[in-house]
C-alpha cells in the first residue's frame, strides 16, 4: 500500500479510529490491532512475503530469549550467529544473488574459465533491507547487553512491522521504539496535529516535488543519447530534488502518521542540501541508516580509535557497504565509492565535524562563505546522485562526459520554467524552516490561525492542482 | 479526541467538495474504480473508452489476448491498425492495436502471449516514424518498462483532469447518468465511450463515433479538421513528424528480432507500412523533410525476405483505391480504406488470402454505412 494512494487514505483513518476508540483501553490489544494492520498494509502488496517478515521476527525473538537464558559466551554468540545468518541470508539471496553470479560468471569468463549459471526470477520483497537491519540491531542490542531481551511476542511483532515505517523507515533502534510498545499510549492533541502537519508536508514533497521532478528525470536520463550536456546536468539537479522529496517526504508521512498513534520516531532528514560540507551532509541525510552504519558497523570495525589509517579504511567500508546497501549494482558501489572520497578531505584534516550547528542559525541569509560551501556540497552530491539514478556505470559515464563537453553551454532542451519557479517556492520554504524538525514545523508558533490554514489548504490544492504523475517511492527498491 | 476529531471535519468539508465530484463521475462512468476484468470475462459486447486512463488499453488488450479463446489472425500497432475488425477475416480475429508506441513495444507484447493462444498469423503495423534516425533512439526494451497493469484507482493527475472538463462544461453529471441509463444492449465503460461515443469494440478495434458524425457533417470542430493539425505538426517537425534523412539501423535490427521471434513461435507476418492522408503526403513530399521514408521499403525488405514474412507499403492510399475523404485525419484510414488496402495486398497474391474473403469484403464496401465506416456495431 502506497501512502500517497487512495487506499491508504481508506485504511488510515480506520486504523485510527479502531485504535483509539476500540482498543484504547487495552494495550495488548492496541498492539495487536498495530500487527494486524501492519500486515494488512505489506500483504496489500504481496501477501507472500508476508512469511518472511513472519519468520524474521520469530528467529529474532527466539535468538534474544536464548540470549536472556544463557549467560555463556559460546552459546550467546552462536545464537547471535544464527540471527545474523537468518536476517542476512534473506538480504543476500532476494537482493544479491543474481547480481553476484552475474559477476561471478563475468569474474571467471576474464580468467579463461567460462561457466554458465541460471540467474532466478527473484522479486524483491518491499522494504527487506529496512527490516532486516532493525531486527538486526535489536539482536545485537540485547547481545550486547544494551537492551532487555523482549517477552511480549506481540509487541515485538509490532516493533518488527509497525506499518508506517516497515517499508522504507526510518530504520528504528530498538532502545527507541520497542520501549513505546509496552507503555499505554494517551491520545495527545498536539502531537496528533503535529503528526497531520508532518504528513502533509510529506505528501506535498512527495507528490508536487518528487513526482514532477521525476517526470523530466526520467525522460532526461533514459534519453540521455538524445540531450546536450546542459540538459543533463539540469536533469541531474532534477533528481537530486526527486530523490529528496521521494524519501524524505516519506519519511515525514511515516514519523507524522506514528505521531498519529501515539508514537514518536526517529529523524531521518534535517534539510541535507543545506549542509555546508560533506560530513554535514551524512548527519542530515538518512540519519536513521547513516547511525546504523555508524553503531553497528563503523564502531565495531574500531571507528576512529586506530589511528588515521583505520579512521580512512573504515570510512571506506561503511560508504561501500551503503552504496551495497542501496542496491545489487556497480553504480551503487560507485556512488558509495565517491562519497567516501568526498569526505576524506574533512576526516584527514580532522575537519569532519566543523558544521554541527544549522547554517545560518539565527539568520535569514548565510554570509558568503557559507553560501559558497553549501552550493559546492550540493554540486557534489548532484554529481553523485547520477551514479545512483543511471542504469549502470558506462550510462553514468556518458552522462558525465556529456556535462563536462562543450554542450554544457548548449541551451537546454528542456526546461521545465514552472517546475524551476515550485522548486525555488520549496527551498524557500525548506530554508526559512530548516531550525523545525520539518520545514513546517514551527508554523503555528509563526502566524496566526487564519494564516496558518490558509497556508494548509494553499498545501493541498498545491498537491491538488500541480500533483505530478504518481509514482511509487524510489525507496522501495531497497 | 472529540475535539480533534470534530476539528479536522471542520477542516476536510472543503476538501471533500474537491474530491467528492471528480471521484463520483469517475466511479459513474467506470472510468475508474471499476473491474475491467468483468467486462472481459463477460460475452456481452462492450465499448470501452477511456478519457484519462488510455494506458488501460494496454492491459485490456493483453488481458483480452490472456483469456479469450485463441485467436487465428491478430492484429498488432499504434492507432494506425485499430480499423481491423472481426467481420473482415474468415478466423477468430483480435485487434491488439494501440498497444504500441515504439518498435521496441512489439516484443514484449507479442512475448505475452500464452503459448496455447498463439495465433496463426499477425498483421504488424509498422509505423513510419518508427523508422525515423531522429525520432526514436531505440533504447533497449528493459530501459522501457513496459507495464501491463491495471490503473483502478484515480490518481490526483485524473481528478484534476475530470475539474478542468467540468469547468470547460466538456460534460455535466446529469448527461452521464441518462447515457449510463440508456438501456443500450452495449455496455459502455469510460467517459470518452460514454461523451464521445469513442471506444475499443469487443473485437478490440476501434469505435471513432462523434469524429466521423462531426465528419460526415463537415463539422470544424472534428480532430484535425481539413489535416490543419497534421499540417501543423509537419511544419514544425514534431509529434511523430520530425525531420529525418536516414533510416534508424537499429531500429532495422529491433525489427529482425520481432520476426525472429515470430519464426521461432510459428507464427506467419504480414506486415505493412500504413497509409497517410494524400494531402499529406503531398505536403511531406513538398517540404522534403523526410527523406527517410522513402528508405524504409528498401532497408526493410531483405530483413523480411529472410523470415519469408510480407511487407506492403501502403503510405500511399491511392496505391489501392482510396482517397482523402475515406480518412479520419491525417494519418488514420477509415474501415472502407482499410477493407480496400486488406483487398488490394490478397490480390498481389499475399498469405493473407488464407484469412479473408475478397469477394465479400468487396460486397462490403458496395453496402458501407458511410464512406468511413463499413460495418454496424455503434
Amino acid at each position: 500500500m502506497l501512502f500517497n494512494s487512495l487506499d491508504f487514505a481508506i485504511f488510515l483513518p480506520i486504523v485510527f479510529l479502531l485504535y483509539w476508540f476500540v482498543t484504547n483501553k487495552n494495550l495488548k490489544a492496541q498492539n495487536l490491532l498495530i500487527v494486524l494492520a501492519s500486515y494488512l498494509f505489506y500483504g496489500w502488496w504481496d501477501y507472500r512475503f508476508l512469511a518472511l517478515i513472519f519468520f524474521s521476527t520469530l528467529v529474532d525473538y527466539a535468538v534474544s530469549r536464548g540470549l536472556a537464558a544463557t549467560d555463556e559466551q559460546s552459546k550467546r554468540k552462536l545464537l547471535l550467529w544464527i540471527s545474523m545468518i537468518t536476517n542476512l541470508g534473506f538480504l543476500g539471496f532476494f537482493k544479491y544473488y543474481n547480481f553476484f553470479l552475474e559477476n561471478f560468471e563475468a569474474g571467471f569468463s576474464l580468467l579463461g574459465m567460462p561457466f554458465r549459471a541460471d540467474s532466478l526470477n527473484i522479486i524483491l520483497p518491499v522494504g527487506i533491507s529496512f527490516y532486516t537491519f532493525q531486527t538486526m540491531s535489536y539482536t545485537i542490542d540485547v547481545y550486547k547487553r544494551k537492551l532487555e531481551p523482549a517477552n511480549d511476542f506481540i509487541a515485538f511483532t509490532a516493533f518488527v512491522s509497525f506499518f508506517p515505517q516497515l517499508v522504507a523507515g526510518p530504520i528504528e533502534r530498538a532502545t527507541n521504539l520497542l520501549p513505546q510498545f509496552y507503555k499505554k499510549r494517551t491520545f495527545n492533541y498536539s502531537q496528533a496535529v503535529d503528526g497531520l502537519r508532518q504528513i502533509l508536508w510529506g505528501l506535498f514533497k512527495k507528490i508536487v516535488i518528487a513526482d514532477n521532478c521525476a517526470a523530466y528525470a526520467n525522460i532526461i536520463f533514459n534519453n540521455s543519447d538524445e540531450y546536450s550536456g546542459s540538459t543533463l546536468a539540469l536533469g541531474a539537479v532534477l533528481f537530486t530534488f526527486q530523490i529528496y522529496g521521494d524519501f524524505s517526504g516519506y519519511s515525514d508521512i511515516a514519523i507524522g502518521t506514528s505521531r498519529l498513534f501515539g508514537f514518536d520516531l526517529m529523524r531521518n532528514f534535517a534539510f541535507p542540501y543545506f549542509s555546508r560540507d560533506i560530513a554535514e551532509f551524512w548527519r542530515r541525510w538518512h540519519i536513521s541508516l547513516s547511525t546504523w552504519f555508524r553503531d553497528y558497523l563503523y564502531i565495531p570495525l574500531g571507528g576512529s580509535r586506530g589511528g588515521l589509517w583505520m579512521k580512512v579504511r573504515n570510512t571506506f567500508i561503511i560508504f561501500l557497504v551503503s552504496g551495497f546497501w542501496h542496491g545489487a549494482n556497480w553504480t551503487f558501489l560507485v556512488w558509495g565509492f565517491l562519497n567516501a572520497l568526498y569526505i576524506m578531505p574533512s576526516i584527514l584534516l580532522n575537519q569532519n565535524r566543523n558544521n554541527l550547528d544549522i547554517a545560518a542559525q539565527g539568520r535569514y541569509l548565510p554570509n558568503f562563505k557559507e553560501f559558497i560551501s553549501i552550493l559546492t556540497t550540493f554540486a557534489l552530491t548532484v554529481f553523485a546522485w547520477i551514479f545512483f539514478r543511471a542504469a549502470n556505470v558506462s550510462h553514468a559515464y556518458g552522462i558525465i562526459t556529456s556535462i563536462f563537453s562543450k554542450s554544457i553551454l548548449n541551451m537546454p532542451e528542456i526546461f521545465p520554467k514552472s517546475l524551476v519557479l515550485i522548486l525555488l517556492v520549496f527551498i524557500l520554504i525548506e530554508w526559512l524552516g530548516r531550525e523545525g524538525q520539518y520545514a513546517i514545523a514551527n508554523i503555528s508558533n509563526r502566524f496566526p490561525k487564519v494564516a496558518r490554514y490558509a497556508f494548509y489548504y494553499s498545501i493541498i490544492i498545491a498537491i491538488f492542482w500541480l500533483g505530478g504523475e504518481e509514482q511509487a517511492f524510489i525507496y522501495f527498491q531497497f | 479526541m472529540k475535539s480533534f476529531l470534530i476539528r479536522l471535519s471542520f477542516f476536510c468539508i472543503p476538501l471533500l467538495l474537491l474530491v467528492v465530484p471528480p471521484a463520483v463521475i469517475l466511479k459513474l462512468s467506470d472510468e475508474n474504480y471499476c473491474d475491467i476484468d468483468n467486462y472481459v470475462m463477460s460475452s456481452n459486447k462492450y465499448l470501452v473508452g477511456f478519457a484519462y486512463n488510455q494506458e488501460n488499453y494496454r492491459y485490456l488488450k493483453v488481458r483480452e489476448i490472456q483469456a479469450s479463446p485463441r485467436q487465428e489472425i491478430m492484429s498488432i500497432g499504434s492507432s494506425r491498425v485499430l480499423q481491423f475488425r472481426q467481420e473482415m477475416f474468415r478466423g477468430n480475429f483480435y485487434n491488439a492495436g494501440y498497444t504500441i508506441s515504439r518498435i521496441t513495444d512489439f516484443l514484449p507484447l507479442i512475448q505475452q502471449i500464452p503459448e496455447d493462444k498463439i495465433p496463426e498469423m499477425i498483421i504488424l503495423s509498422f509505423d513510419q516514424w518508427m523508422f525515423n534516425e531522429n525520432w526514436d533512439p531505440v533504447i533497449a526494451s528493459s530501459m522501457r518498462l513496459r507495464q501491463y497493469n491495471f490503473a483502478k484507482n484515480a490518481s490526483i493527475k485524473t481528478f484534476r483532469s475530470v475539474w478542468k472538463d467540468l469547468i470547460d462544461q466538456k460534460y455535466d453529471l446529469a448527461s452521464l447518468i441518462s447515457k449510463k441509463n440508456d438501456g443500450d444492449q452495449i455496455q459502455e465503460i469510460g467517459l470518452n465511450a460514454l461523451v464521445n461515443d469513442q471506444g475499443m469494440r469487443s473485437d478490440g478495434s476501434l469505435y471513432y463515433g462523434d469524429q466521423i458524425s462531426k465528419l460526415m457533417r463537415n463539422d470544424s470542430t472534428a480532430h484535425d479538421y481539413r489535416f490543419q493539425n497534421t499540417y501543423e505538426r509537419i511544419n514544425t517537425g514534431n509529434r511523430l513528424f520530425e525531420y529525418g534523412n536516414a533510416v534508424n539501423m537499429r531500429a532495422v535490427s529491433e525489427l529482425d528480432k520481432i520476426l525472429s521471434y515470430c519464426d521461432k513461435k510459428n507464427i506467419q507476418v504480414v506486415a505493412f507500412l500504413p497509409p497517410f492522408a494524400d494531402d499529406v503526403n503531398d505536403k511531406m513530399d513538398r517540404i522534403g523533410k523526410y527523406k527517410y521514408q522513402d528508405k524504409i521499403l528498401s532497408t526493410i525488405q531483405p530483413i523480411f525476405n529472410k523470415h519469408q514474412d510480407e511487407i506492403w507499403d501502403m503510405s500511399d492510399l491511392t496505391t489501392f483505391g482510396s482517397n482523402d475523404n475515406e480518412v479520419i485525419d491525417g494519418f488514420h484510414g477509415g474501415e472502407v480504406a482499410y477493407i480496400k488496402m486488406l483487398v488490394h495486398i490478397a490480390n498481389q497474391d499475399s498469405k493473407i488470402n488464407e484469412y479473408i474473403d475478397v469477394k465479400s469484403l468487396q460486397d462490403s464496401i458496395q453496402q458501407k454505412q458511410n464512406r468511413y465506416t463499413v460495418y454496424t456495431y455503434e
